[in-house]
């Protein structure tokens, strides 16, 4: 329930520093984590993959990709504003935080 | 000869060996004991303490003035190999003992932060001059919001956007100006990511605590290649490892069951002993639930590799197909898919850049010895330092290869062959047979090697889980970090004269590049300087030295007139020219012009009173034409 609330809480405030011109020293860490984290961080938690280094790491890898990918599609489709990319990315948050999946279980294949 | 089966705990049936001769493992996914007694922790933690403040002191005390033949290494204290050497062993001593892993991935974080965060600091300034390039394309986006694929310059970046829209989304959102403010962490940031990475992958290939933690050691150590920078590599090589993450841990088959099968056997012969094996990891299975996010996950990074990097692609079409075509992942369709999305991209987004340049990238393919050539510098004609620098960056290729290697054989020596690692550490070089990348192939190879020749590397001191107990263990992985070390600190750093920019080399391009009308024309000597970082749209640029030697033999001879005829070009609104400290330094280093050459032509110029003097500094100076002359 907290990782749900920490994705949900971070992905309205990058919409609210976004459509807000926030100043770059509030703006900068909200967003830097936001694109770099939370979208992954929200879709990873679903599948409550262990360890959580790895989850972490895939949440990250995870975010970086999504953000590259809707700026590009933006940008090819000259829709492109900071406040637009930032604003689908939360939807997309929001939207995974709406579900969780069971866990893996774990065998060893010898 | 009958085959064995085991059903494995949660009732998945593989078929292992058909040889009787290997004994069953009877603890699956047991974890490695360490070697017995308490857990120390207070040597590592106090080591670790002392290498932290011996480089918080170095730093105090390093000026980039003092850089010199052997680049940022010339003006480090002895405080700072002080930090180095007690981190080394330190953790080189606590590897083999139970210390917490958290203590290791201190040591390993450390040393990231020693080498990649020290010129971040000393400097205040972002090194490479290819990185400011990269920042103009970022300013670019913030200006136009649009892409421009037959840009005459930079069009390689238009056309593999990814990094740089994801660079700008982050920099526009933020209310930065540029991205100048945060590219310089860029190296630091990126290692992490890395070895975060490169743990995960091989956690995924062993339980042996120490080989991961060994294997990210060698990693940090060996990576001396420089591709972390604010740059699509950086972006693109870690979206790539992720990539490997993901397959190997949730889509691995393990052991490749039809393949290696008779080369085990073969060897086992040969040993003429029964052969122990050490447990494979335990494999993740997927619930379908998650198998399919995986594989989405698994293509979203694809499709971002495919649309943000030129070579990348090439590298994990490879990488995929080797793991594929040794069954070592049970997903076998995707190099197809990864082939498909990269020619999707190549027809589509990157088709302004390829049709162009079709004929040119094609003919390389095919020709391996000329692409792996066309990276190697002709050093007889490079100063005695730089001679030094580049021998130590191919000695530490060498060396990791030759260190993955005995790994690989140990590992077979106890009955275990790496192909999935070996498979991904051959795969890369397909790309030299490719094209030359612009004559970077070959380190580009060897960066996308580097995690499974470093696995490799750490099965060269701990082949089974019961061995590299001793103290030889711990002292030949010292005398190996050492080494590694020092052809990396030279590798690494030892360009830093020309890549690093100071303060007024700074102030000098922004008196260029800030205010400069549409249609100017800069010229420079070479490319060692910040340029192209903002407006870089209404610049023409014209570079003194990849002019025929005619050409440049009459600048040298009469710069004054020879450049006043240039830039007296009523094509051109405004004309620049930029003679800078870097761009001396490259070119006495390697030898293309003799030592203080563009020195004596800035201070002919200056002299003649021919040019408006727009920025003059110790380190650069800034000509301009007199701007009426121009319409």
């Amino acid at each position: 329930v907290s990782r749900q609330l920490l994705c949900r809480a971070w992905a309205l405030a990058a919409v609210a520093v976004t459509g807000l011109d926030a100043p770059s020293v509030i703006a900068f860490p909200v967003m830097f984590g936001f694109l770099c984290f939370v979208p992954g961080f929200a879709l990873v938690s679903r599948l409550r993959l262990q360890p959580v280094a790895v989850e972490i790491a895939i949440a990250i890898g995870v975010s970086m990709a999504l953000a590259a990918i809707v700026s590009e599609v933006l940008i090819y489709a000259e829709l492109y504003s900071a406040f637009a990319a930032t604003a689908i990315l939360a939807v997309l948050t929001l939207a995974a935080c709406a579900r969780v999946a069971p866990r893996a279980r774990t065998t060893q294949l010898t | 000869m009958a085959s064995t089966q085991h059903r494995a705990s949660a009732g998945t049936t593989l078929t292992i060996l058909d040889d009787p001769i290997v004994e069953p493992i009877d603890e699956p996914g047991r974890a490695v004991a360490p070697v017995s007694g308490r857990a120390p922790w207070a040597f590592p933690v106090v080591m670790l303490i002392a290498a932290l403040v011996c480089w918080i002191i170095a730093l105090r005390s390093i000026d980039p003035d003092d850089i010199g033949d052997y680049g940022l290494i010339s003006a480090f204290p002895p405080a700072m190999f002080l930090a180095v050497g007690i981190l080394t062993l330190s953790f080189c001593i606590a590897v083999n003992t139970r210390v917490r892993d958290e203590i290791l991935a201190a040591h390993v974080l450390l040393l990231i932060l020693i080498i990649h965060a020290t010129p971040s600091i000393t400097y205040g300034t972002l090194r490479y001059a290819w990185a400011w390039k990269h920042l103009g394309v970022v300013d670019y986006f913030h200006r136009n919001h649009a892409l421009w694929p037959e840009s005459p310059t930079l069009t390689v970046y238009h056309n593999w956007p990814g990094f740089f829209t994801f660079a700008n989304h982050l920099t526009e959102s933020s209310g930065l100006a540029n991205a100048g403010s945060f590219a310089a962490w860029a190296p630091p940031f990126f290692e992490l990511l890395y070895v975060l990475a490169i743990a995960a992958i091989i956690s995924s290939l062993t339980t042996d605590r120490r080989v991961v933690a060994l294997g990210v050691w060698l990693f940090v150590l060996a990576n001396w290649v420089g591709q972390d920078y604010f740059a699509p590599q950086a972006f693109a090589y870690f979206l790539y490892l992720m990539v490997f993450v993901i397959l190997l841990r949730w889509f691995r088959n393990e052991p490749a069951p039809k393949y290696f099968k008779g080369l085990r056997r073969r060897i086992q012969r040969r040993v003429g002993r029964a052969l122990v094996e050490d447990p494979p990891p335990p494999v993740e299975v997927p619930e379908p639930q998650q198998r399919t996010p995986l594989l989405f996950f698994v293509v979203l990074m694809m499709i971002a590799i495919a649309t943000s990097h030129p070579l990348t692609p090439f590298v994990l079409i490879a990488g995929l197909f080797a793991v594929a075509v040794t069954r070592t992942i049970s997903v076998r369709v995707l190099p197809l898919v990864m082939a498909t999305m990269t020619l999707a991209w190549l027809c589509t987004g990157a088709w302004p850049y390829v049709s162009p340049n079709a004929r040119a990238l094609f003919s390389e393919i095919g020709a391996l010895g000329a692409n792996v050539d066309s990276n190697l510098r002709n050093t007889s004609v490079v100063s005695d330092a730089q001679q030094l620098v580049s021998a130590a960056g191919r000695w530490v290729v060498v060396a990791m290869v030759a260190l993955a290697g005995l790994g690989a054989l140990r590992r077979l020596r106890v009955g275990r062959f790496e192909g999935a690692a070996i498979s991904l550490m051959a795969a890369p070089i397909a790309v030299a047979i490719a094209g030359s990348y612009g004559g970077e192939v070959i380190f580009r190879v060897f960066l996308f090697a580097l995690p499974f020749a470093a696995y490799l590397g750490a099965r060269a001191f701990f082949p089974s889980d019961d061995s590299g107990r001793g103290v030889f263990t711990t002292f030949a992985m010292v005398v190996v970090s050492g080494a590694f070390l020092a052809g990396s600190f030279l590798a690494y750093y030892g360009k830093e004269q020309w890549t690093h920019f100071t303060r007024d080399e700074v102030r000098a391009a922004h008196a260029v590049f800030d205010d400069a009308p549409d249609n100017s024309l800069l010229i420079a000597f070479d490319r060692s300087m910040p340029y192209q970082f903002a407006n870089y749209d209404r610049f023409t640029y014209v570079w003194v030295l990849e002019e025929p030697d005619s050409t440049v033999r009459r600048i040298l001879n009469d710069p004054v007139a020879s450049l006043e005829d240039w830039m007296d070009n009523p094509e051109y609104r405004r004309t620049y020219l930029l003679i800078s400290r870097a761009q001396s330094e490259e070119t006495a280093a390697l030898g293309v012009l003799p030592a203080g050459t563009l020195e004596t032509v800035r201070e002919k110029l200056k002299a003649s009173g021919a040019f408006d003097v727009v920025y003059d500094g110790p380190d650069a100076t800034v000509f301009s034409l007199h701007p009426e002359t121009a319409p």
